[in-house]
């Protein structure tokens, strides 16, 4: 007859004691707390396989690799020969990770950080980014400063309504859109466009956004808040005094 | 001997395949429903990349590479052991053939594949693919030509008080702190920016939680830069500094980026120019499309890259993955690279598994028909 633990449980547990311990201490040396002296006696059979391989063990060794990098840039367009050639997009607009940006361009833009507004420091085309930080929910404004030709006024509102998801208006409406922008003077003397699509968002929880565009010889500053249309409304204000500080 | 044959016999056992193939449908389904609150990397690390899963952070669960293993050792235990031997018997055997083939298939891949990506502006060329979640310590001195050597440690070394060896420039760099997601900021104060080495002015590192999405990552770490005449400076390394970080000691300079793991390529990959084409009066892309200059060690081809159309070479696939419409009418393309050795694995697989398939049903049909004439 088979032995079994029902047939004769004594025998069992005696032929099979060394597995009987360490299934009785594997679960308490897995939690780390053994209960009972014996339970602890058990532990350190359990454990001293461990202890010895762990003692064998020095910190290795720090790997390294060598290789060799090909650099070649890109060459800058023909028309803008002057400008740095490794130019890229806005961060948000790079669907992927993307090669980390190029320096910041020669913009001395200063600004007053509105109260309660956090302020990160920036890389790159983007010369800083304020954080608001409400109840629940949060709110980013990035300063981006862009060179020459930045792709039409339009073009970018409709790329903003699209990243926030609003369908945007098409032929006479569009127009009529762009042509009646708010306008703004700053602290330093220029001219600035304010861009609100809150008349296009219904729900106070959807996604909005706040820009303002200040041209100064061939560089534009792009103030751009984006956020929920609630806090945005309750924002706007400090968002105007934020652009109309620009200097 | 009765321990050898219990063994065996366990292994052989049908109710072990049974029982994997439950675990395998119950770590799926918990797999499936985990993606959704952390995404796909987590999930494929917590589930299908383990040996072990800790539910409720102490109750063991066998992870989808020990189910697997064990269902690998059952297929093969049963072929070598069990089966008969006989034409009437070789569909069932090409099945399980393409089975254990389709098992180590995947085996190979997760040991040695490799994915990563690559961005070029039009006329940009690169060597290097960069991954999409691990990053490096990379240190170089910058040379006239087109070619730079480069020393690179892994960042998962980054820990604090871990020396990062660069003999190679005779400097070592002890780490102060490291951070796999963080926020970057700049003091105001001229004297306490001086305090520390940082291509952009940054100053101190603010650790933020993890994103779920390693690739959202933006590592950071502090360093201190160790000379060989006993001096030391601050570094300050962080993953979104536009440009590296350049250290001056005795007139040698050597510079220092944290920056994506880069992954040496076989071939040094041109863009020459990238084009899109849209729907009819849409904005909608149609297809993309990139013609690169693929140079082989001196022998250069042109080659198109499309969707649906990777470019193959010696286990490496380029796909077009992505694009940037970028100022001055410059494009950026993106491919995702893919290493994987094993890749025929599969095919040759399902179709050993398709034929067995139909081999048996052949055999059975004719085997039928026979005894019932």
């Amino acid at each position: 007859m088979t032995l079994t633990l029902w047939n004769d449980p004594k025998r069992f547990l005696r032929r099979r004691c060394v597995l009987f311990v360490c299934f009785l201490t594997f679960p308490y040396t897995v939690i780390g707390c053994p209960t009972s002296n014996d339970m602890k006696r058990y532990s350190f059979i359990y454990l001293l396989p461990g202890i010895l391989i762990f003692a064998g063990c020095s910190e290795p060794e720090v790997p390294k690799r060598q290789y060799q990098e090909f650099i070649v840039d890109a060459p800058p367009p023909a028309e803008h020969a002057t400008d740095d050639p490794h130019h890229h997009a806005h961060m948000t607009d790079i669907p992927l990770p993307a090669e980390t940006p190029p320096p910041a361009q020669s913009a001395e833009f200063e600004w007053d950080t509105p109260e309660e507004w956090r302020e990160e420091a920036g890389a790159g085309m983007r010369l800083a980014t304020l954080l608001i930080d409400a109840d629940t929910e949060q709110a980013e404004c990035t300063l981006i400063v862009l060179g020459g030709d930045t792709g039409g006024l339009q073009a970018n509102i409709e790329r903003w309504m699209e990243q926030a998801g609003i369908d945007p208006p098409y032929g006479d409406a569009m127009r009529a859109y762009v042509d009646g922008l708010e306008q703004f003077e700053t602290a330093g003397g220029d001219t600035g466009l304010l861009v609100d699509f809150d008349p296009f968002v219904d729900d106070a929880s959807a996604t909005s956004t706040l820009v303002g565009i200040i041209e100064r010889g061939e560089e534009t500053l792009f103030v751009r808040l984006t956020g929920s249309k609630g806090l945005l409304a309750s924002e706007r204000e400090r968002f105007i005094s934020l652009c109309k500080s620009i200097r | 001997m009765y321990w050898l044959n219990k063994i065996i016999g366990f292994f052989l056992s049908l109710k072990l395949t049974v029982v994997c193939l439950i675990l395998l449908s119950i770590l799926t389904v918990f797999g499936t429903l985990y993606q959704v609150e952390y995404g796909l990397y987590m999930a494929q690390q917590r589930f299908f990349d383990s040996w072990i899963i800790l539910f409720f952070g102490f109750l063991p669960f066998p992870g989808t590479q020990l189910v697997l293993s064990f269902l690998f050792v059952n297929l093969l235990a049963n072929m070598v052991i069990r089966f008969q031997y006989g034409w009437r018997q070789s569909g069932i055997i090409m099945i399980h053939m393409g089975l254990m083939l389709l098992l180590a298939g995947g085996w190979v891949t997760r040991q040695f594949g490799q994915e990563s990506f690559l961005s070029l502006l039009e006329g940009e060329a690169s060597n290097l693919a960069s991954s999409y979640h691990k990053w490096e310590v990379a240190a170089w001195r910058e040379s006239d030509g087109n070619w730079r050597d480069v020393v690179a440690i892994d960042a998962d070394y980054a820990e604090p008080g871990r020396v990062l060896p660069f003999e190679e420039f005779g400097l070592k760099l002890s780490v102060d702190e490291y951070h796999r997601h963080a926020r970057a900021f700049k003091a105001t104060d001229p004297e306490v920016a001086a305090r520390v080495l940082n291509s952009s002015g940054i100053t101190f590192l603010e650790a933020s939680r993890p994103h779920w999405e390693p690739a959202e990552n933006m590592p950071g770490g502090i360093f201190t830069v160790h000379t060989p005449d006993g001096g030391a400076r601050r570094l300050l390394l962080f993953s979104g500094d536009p440009e590296p970080t350049t250290f001056e000691h005795n007139g040698d300079e050597i510079t220092f980026s944290l920056r994506r793991k880069r992954y040496p390529l076989p071939m040094t990959v041109s863009l020459i120019n990238f084009e899109k084409t849209f729907h009819p009066n849409t904005d909608i892309p149609r297809s993309f499309a990139s013609l690169i200059e693929v140079d082989l060690q001196g022998v250069t081809r042109d080659v198109l890259i499309e969707m649906n159309r990777p470019f193959r070479y010696h286990g490496y696939t380029f796909y077009q993955a992505s694009y940037a419409d970028l100022d001055h009418g410059l494009h950026m393309s993106t491919f995702a690279i893919v290493l994987n050795y094993g890749r025929i694995i599969p095919y040759i697989a399902t179709g050993l598994t398709f034929i067995g398939l139909a081999v048996h049903f052949l055999i059975e049909l004719f085997r039928r028909r026979r005894d019932l004439a």
